[in-house]
């Protein structure tokens, strides 16, 4: 399937450093839709590229099979990772602006932004200076101003960073009501848990390059170590004889890195010890991006 | 179309501020301060001296008189210092001067002051004492005084202003006024705005709020918006001014004494469409400079030297003013950066052809249309550039990328 979205062979060098590698993604329409990686990676060169901010050096990115254009991008709702608005002006005067920068007319955006506000609790705002708002309040009028023009992409890079818990669940349950809609979000994070629990689809990105992407549970099902976790009594050495990539053994409890199947498991071990209870988990992102990467990506992470 | 949206965001972002309209009404009144300033000083030259008098030679005293125009003054006849002395520190005088007896012989005296600064004071004492020894020299030798006057009297030349085959009624002084008032505009307008500008961008860039701009409009319209929007604001505060001017030129600005009416307006013509071009020109330079650094302190050190060298069409122009035919001011108002200056200069003081101001308003433009096109390219990728300032050979590769 061709994805909504489709950067094709980009590669991006900055003052001779290579930020991308011939680098392609495919994002499908009407999904929540997660770069990760470390600081560093490349997720935010990705979306600028993608929202033609820059220009990649060589490679192409199309929306809906087309070249983007600034047509296509009034489609298009962006969060920077550094979020800044316009501080000495009135809360309704940048709403306005930046609604009819993506096309919207000024009625049409006074109306919306009117509704918006009253929306995030901030109705009787609409004429205050922006510097006047607390830190809380501007980061609402900075989600206002990405939703306005009801886009149907929405690129939040690094949404989350330095949201209070409040304003981290608005924007969760912001993100899910456009996903209901049918709308696409892209977005960048370095926290992998959080990408696990939003997204369908990931891409996972180490030093400009692509290290995988997908759906989440395919790249669980293809790169996953199938991790079984034993709680035993008996002689635990008798486990060795399971065919596996690592054991992990304790004196009453077993982790161990195999591709056969529980039942298979069972066979081999059945008369030799007293199984209590016995588990496959699910690798979590973290680990397959560790695995993937190996030790050069826990450097980074720690760089 | 985004440009005009942009352009009338950036506009109201100028106007509806408190300070333009502050800037809009102090600056006429600073302007005419300005050009008031020397008519002031010579009215504070003309307040009362009393000056205390030791005249040993006693025949000096009786010469010494100030005529209409100069200072006034009022004499005081002392014994000796001694008495002036109490008399300066009571203020009730302003001076003694003490003449000894051999004066008329050394053409040596002695001025005691309370304040040493008072120029015009000690002028006018110096060149009254030289008369006077003139004079008893004169009459020792067996001259009239009044007769050698007469000979060395200065002839009177009246200059007139010669424009398109009339003669005007403009005179060196109304003329020059008018000048020092359009190129202080103008001045003020390329700088004020400029740094206006400079202000945005750095905002705009410091505040990240370009990248959500820059995936809504292309970096060419941010760039073209915010200059109209910026310039229109300069256009809108110096129409207020013009506004003004005519009003106090109907109610008698003694300012303008010998200036039509109609040649005032073709020159406000001239000036807005030097403006106009001038601006680009000069706000380019500061649209630059914005995208290249991340603060207003980084901003500042870079613009010392670009603002000393961009005040000096301006100060140059004064310099030149006294020949306004030379080839150098002809060659200054040919050169884009001084053009504005130099044109407005010479169509005040002298007369220039309309050929000569098109030809220099072209120069203008084309040269404020390349400075777009490159400061634009600057901008786009500048905005975006965060930390190390660049180099000028990285600054170069993005105008020509």
């Amino acid at each position: 399937m061709s994805g909504m979205i489709e950067i094709q062979r980009v590669t991006k060098f900055f003052d001779g450093l290579r930020a991308l590698d011939n680098f392609s993604l495919s994002i499908p329409e009407g999904t929540i839709y997660g770069v990760l990686g470390p600081n560093g990676a490349g997720k935010t060169t990705t979306l600028r590229i993608m929202l033609n901010i820059i220009e990649p050096d060589s490679g192409e990115v199309f929306f809906e099979g087309k070249k983007v254009t600034l047509d296509l991008l009034s489609r298009v709702g962006y969060l920077p990772e550094e979020r800044g608005i316009y501080q000495k002006e009135r809360v309704i005067d940048v709403l306005v602006y930046l609604a009819r920068l993506k096309g919207v007319r000024k009625g049409k955006a006074v109306e919306k932004a009117s509704e918006l506000l009253e929306k995030f609790g901030l109705k009787d705002r609409v004429n205050s200076r922006v510097e006047e708002l607390s830190k809380g309040m501007q980061q609402k009028l900075q989600f206002i101003s990405v939703l306005i023009h009801d886009p149907d992409i929405l690129f939040l890079d690094e949404p989350f960073s330095g949201l209070d818990p409040i304003n981290a669940e608005l924007l969760r349950k912001t993100v899910l009501e456009k996903k209901g809609r049918g709308k696409t979000i892209v977005f960048s994070t370095h926290i992998l848990e959080q990408a696990e629990k939003m997204c369908e689809y990931v891409a996972l990105v180490s030093h400009g390059k692509k290290v995988v992407d997908g759906k989440i549970s395919d790249i669980k099902r293809t790169y996953g170590k199938r991790t079984v976790k034993i709680e035993f009594e008996g002689k635990g050495e008798a486990l060795n004889e399971i065919p596996h990539s690592s054991l992990r053994l304790y004196e009453r409890f077993a982790e161990l890195e195999t591709t056969l199947e529980i039942n298979e498991i069972l066979k081999i071990v059945v008369d030799k010890v007293k199984i209590l209870k016995i588990e496959r988990t699910e690798p979590t992102l973290n680990q397959i991006y560790f695995s993937l990467i190996g030790g050069e990506g826990e450097n980074t992470y720690n760089n | 179309m985004k440009i005009p949206i942009i352009t009338e965001f950036e506009l109201k972002r100028v106007v509806k501020k408190k300070w333009f309209l502050i800037s809009t009404i102090l600056t006429p009144f600073l302007i005419i301060f300005y050009a008031a300033f020397p008519v002031m000083l010579g009215k504070a030259a003309q307040k009362k001296r009393v000056i205390g008098f030791v005249d040993r030679t006693g025949r000096v005293i009786a010469h010494f008189s100030s005529k209409k125009n100069a200072v006034k003054i009022s004499l005081r006849t002392l014994k000796s210092l001694k008495g002036g002395e109490a008399l300066l520190d009571a203020k009730k005088i302003d001076c003694v001067i003490v003449i000894d007896k051999n004066f008329l012989k050394n053409k040596k005296a002695t001025l005691y002051m309370r304040n040493v600064a008072d120029i015009a004071l000690i002028t006018f004492i110096r060149s009254t004492l030289t008369q006077i020894t003139e004079r008893f020299e004169l009459e020792n030798m067996g001259i009239d005084p009044n007769k050698l006057k007469e000979i060395l009297r200065e002839v009177k030349l009246k200059t007139l202003k010669f424009e398109k085959g009339k003669i005007s009624k403009e005179t060196m002084q109304s003329v020059f006024v008018l000048y020092m008032i359009f190129s202080m505009l103008l001045f003020m307008g390329l700088i004020g705005y400029g740094q206006i500008l400079l202000r945005r961008v750095i905002e705009d860039k410091r505040s990240r709020i370009v990248e959500v701009l820059y995936s809504s409009a292309t970096p060419y319209q941010l760039f073209m918006g915010k200059l109209l929007g910026v310039g229109i604001a300069g256009i809108i505060q110096i129409a207020i001014w013009l506004f003004l001017a005519v009003i106090g030129y109907f109610y008698g600005s003694s300012l303008l004494p010998n200036i039509a009416i109609n040649s005032f307006f073709s020159k406000f013509v001239l000036f807005l469409i030097f403006f106009f071009s001038g601006f680009f020109l000069y706000s380019t330079i500061f649209l630059t400079v914005g995208s290249l650094v991340d603060t207003e302190e980084d901003a500042q050190h870079l613009m010392g030297p670009i603002m000393m060298v961009i005040t000096l069409p301006f100060a140059l122009s004064f310099i030149l003013m006294q020949v306004p035919e030379s080839w150098v001011t002809i060659f200054f108002s040919y050169f884009p950066y001084s053009a504005p200056y130099f044109m407005m200069m010479r169509a005040t003081i002298s007369s220039v052809s309309i050929v000569e101001i098109i030809l220099s308003v072209i120069v203008v433009i084309l040269t404020s249309m390349g400075s777009v096109w490159a400061s634009s390219r600057i901008f786009r990728v500048g905005m975006l550039h965060t930390g190390k300032r660049p180099t000028i050979s990285e600054v170069i590769r993005w105008i020509s990328k």
